[in-house]
């Protein structure tokens, strides 16, 4: 399978690589090696949106069929506050 | 509602808007989890709006800290429980929105039956338990609901269809535990000793948030609801990001999960593949068809929580201070309890089990309704206890 030519960014938009990623591999790797070579909050956790298409990506799942050449992968902070 | 219809100078400007339905709003019945930052900017709009009913929900207490973000708190709230002090003051906003305040932990509080009575929900809670409770249910009773949360900068307002409708018009219905990462769930498992009780040492991160962020979720949770109850037929489910520093909004399609703890096919509680595998909700046990159906056999029924089964300290034996502990929610109670208090060892051993069979839980000598799973599961029917 060809690998996809993407965008990835951070939602602040402060980093921003163009990557080529397998289309067998997951969000999940994808988001992990976002936050380790971002150095990202750990203490975060994050979420994959391809701001192209408009479609949040399913962390364990394949980017197969959800993403190609040219899109833009947003990592994006899964938000839980909010009754302090 | 028949006293707001009265009142056509109230509303006056809301009737100019095209398509807007003020008397469907002021029939709305809405619950409100969450009285803090976004809670009360969420109530505000509502009242603001006219809705019917509000229950807001909260088991915390008004700390200094809040009164930078809640609209509804003052100093004098401080020590007071957040949904009473919140309530006690948004009366004067709109009277005739009839308000009720439900202090204690949803846990406790919100069953499948009085969730069903809403027409939608807003969750506006601090931490993923919660939010994954209320997907649970909502999943569960198809009652629409609107997620929402922020910090320092920047918003998240998901929107959840009922069911039923996504249904109706063939559309995908993935739910809020479709998206959540590994991480968030490694996350909350660190909460938990390896015997399922709550970590007595467990430190909560703090998350810095501002009245700006709470008071543009709350516009747009509303703003959103209101959409959804005027046009449920054309709602998907979407997710609103915003950051306002950048400042930029997006919206986008959220996407079910075929491995979803939640509603997958092999989750919790799946969604369903047509309105005849909507699940049906009892509150009468001794009179289901459920019972009736489960009476002669031994067919395990799950819990909706794990509940502590036994307690005793493997050196000194029973007490009743550990025997008070049978048929609690074990996440509701910290590991500090396997400290004996006779002998001051860690020698409590607790056990605890998600699922057993009616008969059992009716004869083992500890009332059922002396339990505490908020509800019990046999295939697509559950039986309600917190009415």
């Amino acid at each position: 399978m060809s690998d996809v030519k993407v965008t990835v960014r951070t939602a602040d938009q402060t980093r921003r690589a163009e990557v080529e990623l397998s289309q067998t591999s997951q969000g999940t790797a994808l988001l992990q090696h976002a936050v380790t070579n971002w150095a990202l909050p750990a203490d975060t956790d994050y979420s994959l949106v391809n701001v192209t298409t408009g479609q949040v990506l399913n962390p364990r799942q394949a980017l197969d069929g959800h993403v190609k050449d040219g899109d833009i992968l947003e990592v994006q902070p899964v938000l839980v506050a909010g009754n302090e | 509602m028949a006293s707001q219809l009265l009142k056509p100078d109230r509303f006056a400007r809301h009737r100019l808007i095209p398509g807007f339905d003020q008397s469907l709003v002021c029939s709305l019945k809405i619950a409100l989890v969450g009285a803090g930052a976004i809670g009360n900017e969420v109530l505000k709009n509502l009242l603001l709006m006219g809705v019917g009913a509000v229950d807001v929900y909260d088991f915390d207490t008004t700390e200094e800290s809040n009164l930078t973000r809640s609209v509804f708190l003052r100093s004098s709230d401080v020590g007071l429980n957040k949904a009473q002090a919140v309530v006690a003051r948004a009366h004067e906003l709109h009277p005739d929105t009839q308000l009720t305040a439900i202090a204690g932990d949803i846990f406790d509080t919100l069953g499948l039956s009085r969730l069903k009575k809403y027409d939608l929900l807003f969750c506006a809670v601090d931490n993923f338990e919660a939010r994954l409770r209320l997907n649970e249910m909502t999943r569960i009773t198809g009652t629409p609901w609107i997620n929402l949360a922020i910090d320092s900068r920047r918003v998240v307002v998901e929107i959840y269809p009922a069911t039923r409708a996504l249904l109706e018009n063939n559309k995908p219905a993935p739910c809020y535990a479709c998206g959540l990462p590994q991480s968030t769930y490694e996350r909350i498992a660190k909460r938990y000793s390896c015997g399922g009780l709550a970590r007595a040492a467990h430190l909560e991160k703090t998350v810095p948030t501002t009245a700006v962020t709470a008071s543009i979720s709350g516009a747009l949770g509303v703003s959103e609801a209101l959409r959804l109850m005027h046009h449920a037929g054309e709602a998907s489910t979407q997710r609103i990001f915003l950051d306002v520093e950048l400042p930029s909004t997006q919206r986008t399609q959220l996407a079910t999960n075929p491995d979803c703890p939640t509603c997958s096919e092999h989750g919790a509680f799946p969604i369903p593949t047509d309105l005849a595998d909507v699940p049906q909700i009892s509150t009468e046990l001794l009179q289901s068809d459920w019972l009736k159906n489960l009476a002669n056999t031994d067919e395990a029924v799950l819990f909706s929580d794990a509940i502590i089964t036994r307690a005793q300290c493997v050196t000194c034996g029973p007490s009743p201070q550990l025997s008070a502990l049978i048929g609690l929610r074990a996440k509701s109670i910290s590991d500090s309890v396997i400290r004996c208090q006779s002998c001051s060892l860690d020698s409590v051993s607790i056990e605890f089990t998600e699922m057993g069979a009616i008969s059992e839980l009716l004869s083992d000598g500890v009332p059922l309704k002396d339990r505490q799973p908020a509800w019990l599961q046999h295939g697509r029917f559950f039986y309600d206890r917190l009415l």
